[in-house]
C-alpha cells in the first residue's frame, strides 16, 4: 500500500489513473495543495475495509467474539454449516427456556434451578402422556389433548411450545377452548405458579 | 471446493439475533458462495496472523477465515 504524494494540478489531470491504481492496487495517493497534504484518495474496498474496522474497534464485544470464535476453532469446535440450522435451533430453544426459568422464577420467588427442574419433570411427563395417550391431565386446566394442526399465524415455532409439545406444528387443546402455539406459554406459567384446583 | 465450517459463537450470536430461518438459507448460500471466491469480503485489520475478511448478508456481517481447504466463519455481528 504504497503512499504517493501528488499535487492537486497534476491529480486533476491523471484522475482516472490514480483512481484505478487506488482500487487495484491499493495505493493511496495524498493530494498536496501548495505542499501541503489536503486529501486523501484510496480505493473503495480499502475504503470499505477500514470502515468494518472503525466498526470492529468501537464494539469490544466483538473483538471478544472473534478471539473466541477463532479459539473455538482452534479446537476443532467448528461445526459443518450442513448443521447451521439445527444447531441455532437447539441455541434457540436453551435460550427461551432459559429465558422463561428466569421469568418464572422471578414471578414464584422460587429458586430458577428448582423451576428448571420442574419444568423438564413436566416436560417429559407431558410429552410421555402426548407419546403413549394423545393427552394429558394438568392440574389446574384440565385434560389437554394434542391433535395435528397448522403452524400459528406467524409460522414461526416458539421455543416453549417445543418444551410443550414437541412438534412445531401442533397446536393444544384444552376442554373448553382451543389454545394457539403461542399462548402455551401463559398456560405453562399458570400451571407451574398456580396451586391445583380443586374438582368441583 | 473448501469445506464450510462454522464456529459455535457464531451459531449463538445468530441465535440471539433472533435469526430466521429464510436468513438461515441466504447465509449457506453465501458461505457457499465465498468457499469459491473467499476474497470476496473485506480484509479486516485484527491483531491476528490469519487474514480475517468480513462479508454481510443482510443484517448480518459474517467475519471468516479460509485456507485452501476450509471456509470458516468465526463469529458473526448484527
Amino acid at each position: 500500500m504504497p503512499e504517493r504524494l501528488t499535487p492537486i494540478s497534476k491529480a486533476r489531470a491523471k484522475l482516472p489513473r490514480l483512481s484505478q491504481s487506488a482500487q487495484k492496487r491499493m495505493d493511496r495517493h495524498i493530494i498536496t495543495l501548495q505542499g501541503q497534504p489536503q486529501s486523501v484518495l484510496i480505493g473503495y474496498d480499502e475504503y470499505q475495509s477500514m470502515k468494518a474496522a472503525v466498526e470492529l474497534m468501537r464494539r469490544p464485544d466483538v473483538i471478544e467474539n472473534i478471539k473466541t470464535g477463532l479459539k473455538e476453532l482452534d479446537e476443532g469446535k467448528g461445526v459443518p454449516l450442513s448443521e447451521m440450522k439445527a444447531r441455532v435451533q437447539e441455541a434457540r430453544k436453551a435460550k427461551e427456556t432459559s429465558k422463561l426459568t428466569a421469568e418464572l422464577a422471578a414471578e414464584s420467588g422460587v429458586d430458577s434451578q428448582v423451576v428448571e427442574n420442574i419444568m423438564g419433570r413436566f416436560g417429559e411427563k407431558m410429552m410421555t402422556h402426548f407419546s403413549t395417550n394423545g393427552n394429558v391431565f394438568i392440574p389446574g386446566v384440565g385434560e389437554v389433548t394434542v391433535m395435528e394442526a397448522t403452524a400459528g399465524p406467524s409460522g414461526k415455532t416458539n421455543t416453549t411450545a417445543h418444551f410443550l409439545a414437541p412438534r412445531p406444528s401442533r397446536s393444544i387443546v384444552v376442554k373448553k377452548g382451543k389454545y394457539r402455539l403461542g399462548k402455551q406459554t401463559r398456560l405453562a406459567r399458570e400451571v407451574l405458579l398456580s396451586e391445583p384446583e380443586k374438582e368441583s | 471446493m473448501r469445506d464450510h465450517i462454522i464456529s459455535p459463537r457464531a451459531i449463538e450470536q445468530l441465535a440471539d439475533l433472533n435469526v430466521t430461518d429464510d436468513e438461515l438459507d441466504s447465509i449457506s448460500a453465501q458461505v457457499a458462495l465465498l468457499a469459491k471466491t473467499p476474497k470476496l469480503g473485506y480484509v479486516l485489520p485484527f491483531s491476528d496472523p490469519r487474514e480475517l475478511r468480513r462479508y454481510d448478508v443482510g443484517r448480518f456481517g459474517l467475519i471468516y477465515k479460509y485456507d485452501d481447504e476450509r471456509l470458516e466463519v468465526v463469529t458473526v455481528v448484527g
